[in-house]
């Protein structure tokens, strides 16, 4: 069960960088300056939970 | 305008960086701050709960476990902290124990950090302080503010539905990583799981006699400035209650039974899975009521809160409260006064497996003298004499 619970938060970890990349990506295709703004301060909390920060 | 739009987004990201970067660097050095004690000089060694469960060897929760043995045979009494970090008062009287106790007969254990990992955060959203101090003679002593749940980053997703191990109770998704959810545990579970089943195993291998658990509840929650006992420590919690009332306490302590139908809490499944007895004791703490004002440092060591007072006007809390409110001396004195005497009356009830103690200031001493008085200077002391938590 150990096994399992750590395979699930590792895809758990897949599952946010997938997000992280997405919100980057829509960031970088965006044509709205305010949507970038708002794509940036919705990157922050992914990031820090991929750098185990929070 | 597509040069302006191109600024405007790398401005941005650089600015939520930095912002990341920031309280980043805030929440590592919560999360990797050590906290030092200096234990008395009864110590006779520090383990670790690894050694009752190896899979929790180099995890955040692999915590010390302070013994002290008088070389008088006797009983054994385990002490535990910070089983809910948000409620400091708890681990703050462990650390008072564990500085100043001497065992003159049986034998103490005491872990001030139980769930370290949850003492490595705060609650989400309820801007919580990262740390909070205490005056001492030589200066100040800092502590790790916590959370009342394990930290997600060593114990995460949670489950839709926590199934409680082995009642199969059904409960909250968070209270998986809650260690007074977790009892008795389980060598494969999650983090919290294993570390309340070291402990159950630390209480059966080391022939534990009493295990106190001890706690600070929000004002709004009627459980409140009370013993809750398994039925083995029944007479014990009763006579503790009735001196400390009558004699000692400006608030009462009550008494009340371990609900047999509700899994996962100490009081509950210590006493049910192993031969000792369980207690748990709480202590009002204004900080953690919802209808609070400004959470901050102050509020903690305090426990001044004008909303939490208004809600006492309109007789809407479980323990009075006035504009003394109540100090993180009070809280520590009773925890401190509850446990000696929880002992005292053990020892009267099974002479022959009697824990005795002393040295370890009281209500009265630490609200005189101050909490702090107590605590010894790390920097005084040799080197390896002093450990972390």
């Amino acid at each position: 069960m150990i096994l399992t619970n750590t395979i699930v938060m590792y895809l758990y970890y897949a599952i946010t960088l997938f997000f992280g990349e997405a919100i980057v990506y829509n960031l970088i295709k965006t044509e709205k300056a305010q949507d970038a703004v708002l794509y940036c301060i919705i990157l922050m909390p992914f990031v820090l939970r991929l750098l185990r920060l929070k | 305008m597509k040069n302006n739009l191109k600024i405007i987004k790398i401005i941005s990201l650089v600015i939520a960086l930095a912002f990341a970067a920031i309280a980043g660097r805030d929440f590592y050095e919560h999360r990797h701050f050590m906290e030092p004690v200096v234990p008395s000089p009864s110590l006779t060694e520090v383990k670790k709960l690894s050694d009752y469960e190896p899979s929790l060897k180099g995890t955040v929760n692999d915590s010390n476990v302070y013994v002290f043995d008088s070389g008088v045979p006797g009983g054994t009494a385990l002490l535990i902290g910070g089983s809910h970090p948000e409620e400091p008062a708890a681990n703050l009287t462990a650390s008072l124990v564990a500085e100043n106790v001497k065992v003159e007969q049986g034998r103490l254990f005491v872990i001030i950090r139980s769930n370290r990992s949850a003492s490595t955060c705060t609650r989400m959203g309820e801007a919580y302080p990262d740390f909070y101090h205490v005056k001492t003679p030589w200066g100040i002593k800092r502590f790790r503010m916590g959370d009342r749940c394990t930290n997600p980053l060593d114990s995460w997703p949670d489950p839709e539905v926590y199934l409680h191990y082995p009642s199969r109770q059904m409960l909250a998704y968070m209270d998986i990583r809650n260690l007074n959810r977790t009892w008795p545990g389980r060598p494969n579970g999650a983090i919290t799981e294993r570390t309340t089943w070291a402990m159950t195993q630390l209480i059966r291998r080391e022939k534990v006699d009493m295990a106190v658990d001890l706690h600070e509840a929000e004002l709004e929650y009627p459980v409140e400035n009370t013993i809750v006992t398994h039925e083995k420590g029944q007479s014990v919690a009763a006579m503790t209650s009735m001196v400390l009332t009558a004699e000692l306490f400006e608030v009462p302590l009550s008494m009340e039974f371990s609900p047999q139908a509700l899994h996962g809490l100490s009081h509950r499944e210590i006493g049910d899975h192993t031969d000792a007895m369980s207690l748990l004791v709480e202590v009002a703490e204004p900080m953690i009521d919802r209808i609070r004002g400004i959470t901050d440092e102050y509020l903690l060591m305090t426990g001044r809160d004008e909303f939490v007072m208004k809600a006492g006007e309109h007789k809407l809390l479980y323990a009075p409260i006035d504009e003394r409110g109540w100090p993180i001396d009070v809280r520590v004195g009773r925890h401190s006064s509850t446990f000696q005497k929880m002992l005292e009356f053990y020892s009267l009830e099974a002479p022959d497996r009697a824990v005795i103690i002393s040295g370890v200031p009281g209500y009265t001493e630490v609200i005189e003298n101050t909490l702090g008085t107590y605590f010894h200077d790390p920097k005084q002391a040799p080197p390896e004499k002093v450990f972390y938590d």
